[in-house]
């Protein structure tokens, strides 16, 4: 049985992508860089708003296998 | 300001009755093939726990993003620009804080049949002073979602037919219908309802974007013109931006994992694995519907740079109307789009309806008022007593009380009060009810002052105000007065699974 939340390594790098998905790590001011019309800040943010969902879906296919009744015979 | 709106007349009628049959139509075929629905809560609020991956994805998609993700997200990006990108990854966020309970929770649910939120506290803590506060808090909350897809609902028909259809019939028509499917056939019904709405509010806003990079020009014409004429658009969010950045995606991540018609949807999944695979689509909606309409937004400035605030709200349907004159393919585009904005709206509203009579059934009523009653007669007093709340509400949306507005606008504040109680709940054994309801109150009154007094501390969020107070009292409250019963200790560890193991 495994459930996500048992797992803290899972929640550490939670953590790390949910502190890079905040914009603080970029300097302020000065002529925003656009790349195709998009700042370059932004493209970061959506850059690691990829991460979370790719490591959401890896966290929910490797890390989370209760067992539904249906199948189990042997749940603990 | 006055547009030539290309569905107004007879075509924009017409596109509501279509929409509106479809609902309906749905809902009566759900009826015929069960008939039973009205025999136990769980069929009827659950769709007898068997939502399979492809309805219970867009089940989930229909409770979350509502018509207001695509009229209101792309005017507030054509007004404040990149900043308003955190929609994006606050939508992701949610299915994160789900990772956190829905997996126990799913477990839970279908091992003690609970339908609501509400039944796992009840199980928990046992407290009736905890299960009565959380449904309130949540009646509450579901009560003024509802009246803002009410509200939504009429704007949206009117302003998208140009005023053909004046807002009340708009509302009354959509209200009628969604009152029928849902009364037809429960949790099924809405769930089928969803799948409909939620196709065609993906298909439209896929063909708005496509004719938006077409006739109004792309992303990089839109980046110019901010830098010429609006680089204050383009900059990174810094100090009261920031702090309202990282407050959105914890305020809306828990917030909207908790709405309790959100909860709902866990317990009605077929299985896990269908639980498991809804979640995975979900965490990359975001980009398609928040994204795709974020870029909408921002392309829609070099089109329309100037307009005001009010205009500005009506963005989506100048442009889908500009769209719609185009050609044919294109009208056939915005006339999905029209409809699946409106549809949206009413599935979203629709879900909350059934939830909220969920908690009436099965929580006030069938607790405290009458626990001898049959399901059906709890499902009855559900329906009927959502009935009389959307008829309250409807009051209100006609006539918005001026001063004590803000009590109809409380929502995600005081709802991820119940946060703590419900996620920490499922895992901490140490929990403390008293604590906990202790909590939850002053959490919630913390919340809502602050919200009416308008004050942000430091620029935090009221409702991340209560929930940080909430979160001390009820940890510190259960260290101090929390016991953890040393049998069940011991038979947590020898089977391994914590669930069996309730104080």
């Amino acid at each position: 049985m495994k459930e996500p939340i048992k797992n803290k390594k899972i929640w550490l790098g939670f953590l790390v992508i949910f502190i890079m998905l905040n914009p603080w790590y970029f300097p302020s001011g000065g002529e925003p860089v656009l790349i195709y019309g998009v700042p370059l800040w932004a493209i970061v943010i959506i850059i690691m708003s990829i991460v979370l969902s790719l490591y959401i879906t890896y966290v929910i296919h490797y890390h989370w296998d209760t067992l539904d009744e249906e199948e189990n015979g042997e749940e603990k | 300001m006055e547009m030539d709106l290309a569905f107004s007349g007879m075509s924009g009628i017409l596109i509501m009755l279509f929409y509106g049959l479809i609902m309906l139509g749905i809902g009566v075929i759900t009826y015929m093939k069960n008939k039973k629905v009205h025999s136990s809560l769980d069929e009827y609020y659950l769709g007898g726990r068997g939502l399979g991956t492809m309805v219970l994805f867009f089940t989930f998609f229909a409770t979350q993003y509502s018509g207001n993700t695509v009229v209101g997200y792309s005017a507030e990006a054509y007004r404040v620009g990149y900043a308003n990108l955190v929609t994006i990854p606050f939508f992701i966020m949610i299915i994160l804080v789900y990772l956190s309970f829905a997996p126990r929770m799913y477990k839970l649910g279908k091992k003690h049949n609970i339908v609501t939120p509400v039944d796992w506290l009840e199980m928990k803590f046992k407290s009736k002073a905890v299960s009565i506060l959380a449904a309130i808090i949540m009646l509450y909350a579901l009560a003024n979602f509802l009246l803002e897809q009410l509200v939504a609902i009429g704007q949206g028909v009117s302003g998208l037919t140009g005023g053909t259809v004046p807002y009340q019939a708009g509302v009354i028509f959509f209200i009628i219908i969604m009152i029928a499917y849902g009364w037809l056939g429960g949790m099924r019904s809405v769930a089928y309802t969803d799948t409909m709405q939620g196709i065609a509010l993906l298909v439209g806003v896929f063909m708005l974007l496509i004719g938006t990079i077409i006739y109004f020009g792309g992303v990089p014409a839109a980046g110019d013109y901010m830098r010429t004429y609006s680089p204050e658009n383009l900059g990174v969010p810094e100090g009261g931006g920031l702090v309202r950045w990282s407050n959105f995606l914890i305020l809306v991540g828990i917030g909207a994992a908790v709405y309790p018609n959100a909860i709902q949807r866990i317990f009605s999944a077929k299985n896990e694995r269908a639980l498991k695979r809804s979640f995975t689509q979900m965490a990359w909606m975001p980009f398609l519907t928040a994204g795709v309409v974020f870029f909408i937004g921002i392309m829609a400035y070099t089109a329309y740079p100037n307009l005001s605030v009010e205009q500005s709200e009506q963005l989506v349907g100048i442009m889908a109307s500009t769209l719609a004159n185009q050609n044919i393919i294109f009208y056939i585009a915005m006339v999905l789009l029209f409809g699946g904005i409106i549809a949206a709206i009413v599935s979203t509203a629709d879900s909350v309806l059934l939830t909220f009579s969920s908690i009436i059934s099965k929580d006030i009523y069938g607790r405290y008022i009458n626990p001898e009653a049959s399901d059906t007669k709890k499902i009855h007093v559900g329906k009927i007593i959502g009935v009389i709340v959307v008829a309250f509400l409807l009051l209100i949306a006609w006539n918005p009380p001026g001063t004590l507005y803000q009590i109809f606008v409380l929502k995600l504040e005081i709802l991820i009060q119940v946060a703590p109680a419900i996620i920490l709940g499922l895992y901490w054994e140490r929990s403390h009810a008293k604590s906990v309801f202790t909590g939850m109150l002053v959490g919630a009154l913390v919340a809502a002052s602050f919200t009416f007094l308008g004050l942000t501390p430091l620029g935090i969020f009221s409702g991340i105000w209560g929930l940080m107070i909430n979160v001390a009292i009820y940890v510190g409250g259960s260290f101090i007065f929390g016991r953890v019963p040393a049998e069940k200790t011991e038979t947590s560890t020898v089977e391994g699974s914590p669930e069996f193991t309730r104080t």
